[in-house]
């Protein structure tokens, strides 16, 4: 944690350092000619406990290296959003999480995270006992080809759980917490298939905190979606803020500054900067996160 | 930032110095233009397809028309023709021929001259053609010229001739014969060899005389051939100018003489009287008014012995005649004949029934006692008091056995009471058993009413009775139900292997070189000629598996009664035939695996679901009605499948269903006794078929039923297709697509 602190304090020397000399020193160049960039990481993002610890992480697609050293933690409770231009490892990051990235042959990694202390990449880790402690939703609506019951209490099933009365309970608290109870509490057993773009992604986001995960991670989830359902879903993420510790990539930034409690900024595969949403858009530490936030590139 | 921005304008002047590449126009070419709208095209795509479907859609219009019709009661016609015969029967087709000159040879004089009428007008068209051409005086000059440059070349020859000794004379004029005879075509060696006649005998010193005479007389044969002598002797009517003329047309001309004739393929059984299934008759043998309908022209289908045709002329009871008018005869008739019939199904129904299980009895009991005596030994203490029991409880059996046997005398000495006495054409007279008549028709007499009554009761028969006269009559019950449990069995058989296979290919093995050429493979076998699964199936399954099986279980039985699996049978044959279709599932399954969404295995596995849990509840009922798709076409090949039967157990009559019905009794399973017998051979559609049309003896009575049978083949195949579509349906409403 300490170290944690410090870090920052000196990159961001650094970085103003950079800054100072006239500009000439630019992260964005530094990093497509592969040299190594330290982020600026603000330090009240160290004053709260972390959910989630990301030591160092590297990632390979094969040869191509996709992250390169990512430091950061995840607040415990809070909304942090991952932004930063397209093919800049936000994604990737997220889906290191759960170890989805296992499903990709040629995948690589380094470092390690730790998940309330347990390591997340080491080899002995139950993989499927880590996805169960997380949720997670997609960019597209994916419910399952079954009932909204089934498809909100599904990750109970597959944890054999039968009891009627405790799936019951869980599939209307999640539903509730899904804000999706009063549009389908009279349908619960008609196919989640059928129900409108929005309230598919509803649907799964009930689904991850169907059960009650220790960090859910949301990897775009309204790109899909028309502006009325991002607002609902947006609504959502504001409701669930605090009962749970919320991981979100975002394309959109207005989106990043109206959700989130932390923001991130990832370029190339680096982490360039990462501090409180409300001084990340407002008075950023670096000029590359300020050009970005306002628009000026990516 | 500031400096990419910066670095924007720097690139705009370097492409401006670049030199203008000048820029590609699109050039429309005149006759493009239509192939761009895409015309042509859409006719030639359309047309492919009007094509096939037409050729699919007139192939189940044929067989359908053909299969529905076989079972209406055709009209009995009575015939007399101008030989004076008299044939009565059904119309079973028609056919065009072509009357040529070699018909008329052996033909009885009546006929003879009734066709030599008929062949006349062509051939007075075709002769008068050959005269009036320059064939003819073509020809003529052409054998002139040959025949004088012959015997020129003879004439000079002759000295030489004569000089040389007289074995080489007869070689030379031997010579000269062959060489006229291969050159000369039959009309010119007709002259020649009258030359020749005169000079091969001779001696060598009149030789040259000889010669001179033959040149004279040869020039005396041309002198005749003279065109215009020619045609006046055809125009007098000259007899043999004119059948020189028609053989000469006919054969070096090959100017065809042949008046379009028809015939009709008459269908007159009484086969024990005549001899004969069918008689051909041509149209013009008919007499005029020669062809009529008689009222109580009767058709009878007989239980053996094919159909008869004929007049009802008395119907008896105890030999004694209580009806001798044929109104009052049908009028009596189906009272008394369904009596009969009731009776006889009740005899067969006894003996199938009890007679049956009582021999189903006697053999369990005789194959426990070869059991006994192949554990212990023939001549051992077991053995002989266990045969001791069986012959005791044989003695107590019999009259059980006796019982069965006298009620079914007694049923059939009832039905023995009565008859009718038929009448056929050519008045001949045979006395019919009512028990032995399947069903009486008199077409002539019936309303359409009673038609259709007789073509349902015929369709009935067909879907529900076994058959009879070696398959080409009665039903195809045994083979409607080999078809369908024997697909039944393959689709049991195939789908859960397959599904598993494609399983493995599509989610756990890894993408590389050996599921490559696995799937290769797979693919490949689908293309494998099925005769080769009936070789492959019969090796493996019936020799091997069933041999050994039969070397465990049934080892006394096979020693003493041969094979009971080792041989082909329903559950061998739906094993190849799974072996058979086994791509097909694999391939389908395969595809509909990878149409699943991968952000549904995504989503799931997200959910922290093993990826057999992920497939259990999340791929698989996905993919299901793509599954259902494979599974529908692999039962569409295999029930249509005939050749690797007919070595692995389909058999032309098969004795016994797979499932007996009276013998409930027993153990189930896979036992020689006991209601199911998977290792019984059965009856296939698609087998009966090759056999109606091939392989029966009277083929041509029973074409009409291999279109039957096709086209409940096909229907049966329809109908299991249909039921597995709705299913698939269904399913498909279940897991719907996602709208995204």
């Amino acid at each position: 944690m300490i170290s944690n602190t410090e870090q920052p304090q000196s990159s961001d020397a650094t970085a103003n350092a950079a800054q100072g000399d006239n500009g000439k020193i630019n992260r964005l160049e530094m990093i497509t000619r592969g040299e190594h960039v330290d982020a600026v990481i603000h330090p009240e993002v160290a004053k709260h406990n972390s959910v989630l610890d990301i030591d160092n992480v590297c990632l390979w697609y094969g040869d191509k290296q996709a992250l390169f050293d990512i430091n950061m933690i995840v607040p415990d409770g809070q909304v942090t959003a991952l932004i930063g231009p397209s093919g800049c490892g936000k994604s990737t990051l997220l889906r290191c999480v759960n170890r989805m990235n296992d499903l990709i042959d040629s995948v690589r990694l380094g470092g390690d995270m730790r998940l309330n202390g347990d390591s997340i990449f080491s080899p002995s880790v139950d993989v499927i006992a880590l996805r169960k402690r997380m949720g997670m939703v997609f960019q597209k609506p994916n419910p399952f080809p079954m009932s909204i019951f089934e498809n909100v209490v599904y990750p109970l099933r597959i944890d054999g759980e039968r009891d009627r009365n405790v799936l019951e309970e869980v599939c209307e608290r999640a539903l509730r917490g899904a804000a999706l109870w009063g549009e389908v509490k009279d349908r619960l057993h008609e196919s989640g298939l059928g129900l409108s773009g929005g309230q598919q992604q509803r649907l799964c986001i009930a689904r991850a905190i169907a059960s009650d995960p220790e960090v859910l991670l949301l990897d775009e989830p309204c790109s899909a979606l028309d502006p009325i359902a991002t607002g609902k879903i947006e609504d959502l993420i504001d409701e669930l803020r605090g009962d749970y510790s919320i991981l979100i990539v975002t394309h959109n930034m207005q989106q990043a500054s109206r959700v989130s409690d932390f923001t991130a900024f990832m370029y190339l595969g680096h982490l360039i900067e990462y501090g409180p949403t409300v001084s990340l858009f407002t008075k950023p530490k670096l000029k590359e996160t300020e050009d970005y936030v306002m628009g000026r590139f990516g | 930032m500031s400096q990419a921005v910066e670095s924007n304008p720097s690139i705009e002047p370097a492409s401006a110095d670049e030199p203008k590449l000048p820029r590609a126009r699109r050039r429309v070419r005149p006759g493009a233009s239509v192939i761009a709208q895409g015309e042509p095209m859409l006719w030639l795509t359309g047309g492919g397809l009007v094509i096939c479907f037409l050729m699919v859609v007139s192939l189940l219009l044929y067989v359908l028309w053909q299969g529905m019709t076989t079972f209406w009661p055709q009209p009995i016609a009575q015939v007399e023709t101008i030989d004076g015969r008299t044939l009565l029967g059904e119309v079973f087709a028609y056919d065009g021929y072509d009357l040529k000159l070699s018909s008329l040879t052996g033909q009885p004089d009546a006929i003879r001259s009734e066709l030599e009428d008929i062949l006349h007008p062509a051939l007075q068209t075709i002769v008068q053609e050959v005269v009036d051409s320059n064939l003819l005086s073509d020809r003529l000059e052409t054998n002139r010229a040959m025949i004088q440059k012959a015997v020129a070349t003879q004439v000079q020859l002759a000295p030489a001739v004569q000089q040389s000794a007289p074995e080489t004379r007869k070689a030379i004029v031997d010579e000269i014969r062959t060489t006229l005879d291969s050159r000369w075509d039959d009309f010119v060696t007709r002259f020649a060899g009258e030359l020749l006649a005169s000079v091969g005998d001779v001696s060598g010193d009149s030789l040259a005389g000889a010669w001179s005479v033959a040149a004279s007389q040869a020039e005396t044969a041309l002198g005749q051939l003279d065109v215009a002598e020619f045609r006046k002797q055809f125009s007098e009517g000259d007899d043999a100018i004119y059948s020189i003329w028609v053989r000469e047309a006919w054969t070096s001309l090959a100017m065809p003489v042949a008046v379009p004739m028809r015939r009709r393929e008459f269908r007159t059984e009484n086969f024990e009287l005549t001899s004969e299934h069918f008689n051909w008759v041509s149209d013009f043998e008919i007499k005029p008014d020669g062809e009529s309908f008689p009222e109580w022209a009767t058709l009878l289908e007989r239980v053996e012995g094919g159909r008869f045709y004929g007049f009802p002329a008395e119907l008896r009871i105890d030999g004694e005649a209580i009806e001798t008018e044929p109104a009052a005869i049908w009028a009596a008739f189906p009272k008394l004949h369904a009596e009969c019939r009731e009776r006889w199904i009740e005899g067969k129904e006894i003996d199938e029934i009890e007679g049956g299980a009582f021999n189903r009895r006697r053999e369990h009991d005789r194959l426990a006692l070869i059991e006994v005596g192949y554990q212990h030994g023939k001549g051992s203490d077991e053995y002989l008091k266990a045969k001791a029991a069986l012959e005791e409880s044989e003695q107590a059996h019999a009259p059980e056995y006796q019982e069965i046997r006298s009620r079914i005398e007694e049923l059939n000495r009832w039905n023995s009471r009565y008859t009718i006495l038929m009448k056929a054409i050519d008045g001949q007279e045979k006395e019919i058993p009512l028990a032995e008549i399947v069903r009486a028709c008199p077409a002539n007499h019936f309303a359409s009413g009673e038609k259709w009554n007789v073509y349902f009761s015929r369709w009935r028969e067909f879907l529900f009775d076994n058959p009879r006269e070696a398959n080409s009559e009665g039903g195809v019950y045994p083979a409607i139900f080999g078809t369908v449990v024997m697909t039944l069995l393959m689709s049991i058989a195939v789908v859960p292997f397959g599904v598993l296979a494609a399983l493995y290919l599509r989610e756990y093995a890894k993408a590389g070189l050996v599921v490559s050429s696995v799937r290769i493979a797979i693919n490949n076998l689908a293309g494998v000629p099925s005769i080769v699964f009936g070789v492959f199936g019969v090796g493996f399954f019936c020799y091997m598996v069933g041999g050994t099986f039969d070397e465990v279980f049934y080892a006394a039985k096979t020693a003493d009664a041969g094979p009971t699996y080792g041989t082909g049978g329903l559950f061998w044959a739906s094993l190849t035939l799974a072996l058979l279709t086994l791509p097909v599932v694999i391939v389908a399954t395969e595809e509909a695996l990878s149409a699943v969404p991968r952000s549904m295995r995504e989503g799931s596995l997200a959910c922290g679901a093993t990826k057999w849990q992920t497939i259990r509840r999340i791929v698989l009922p996905r993919a299901l009605p793509g599954i259902m798709t494979g599974t529908i076409l692999a039962m569409a090949r295999g029930a249509g499948e005939v050749a690797p039967l007919m070595l692995v157990g389909a058999v032309k009559l098969a004795p016994h269903l797979v499932v007996d019905l009276h013998d409930w009794s027993g153990s189930f399973g896979p036992l020689p006794t006991g209601a199911l017998h998977p290792e019984r051979s059965f009856m296939h559609l698609g087998f009966h078929i090759f056999d109606l049309g091939f392989q029966s003896q009277n083929s041509e009575a029973a074409k009409p039923m291999v279109y039957t049978t096709t086209l409940l083949l096909i229907g049966i195949i329809a109908v299991m297709n249909i039921a597995a579509i709705w299913l698939r349906a269904q399913l498909r409403k279940k897991f719907q697509f996602s709208q995204f």
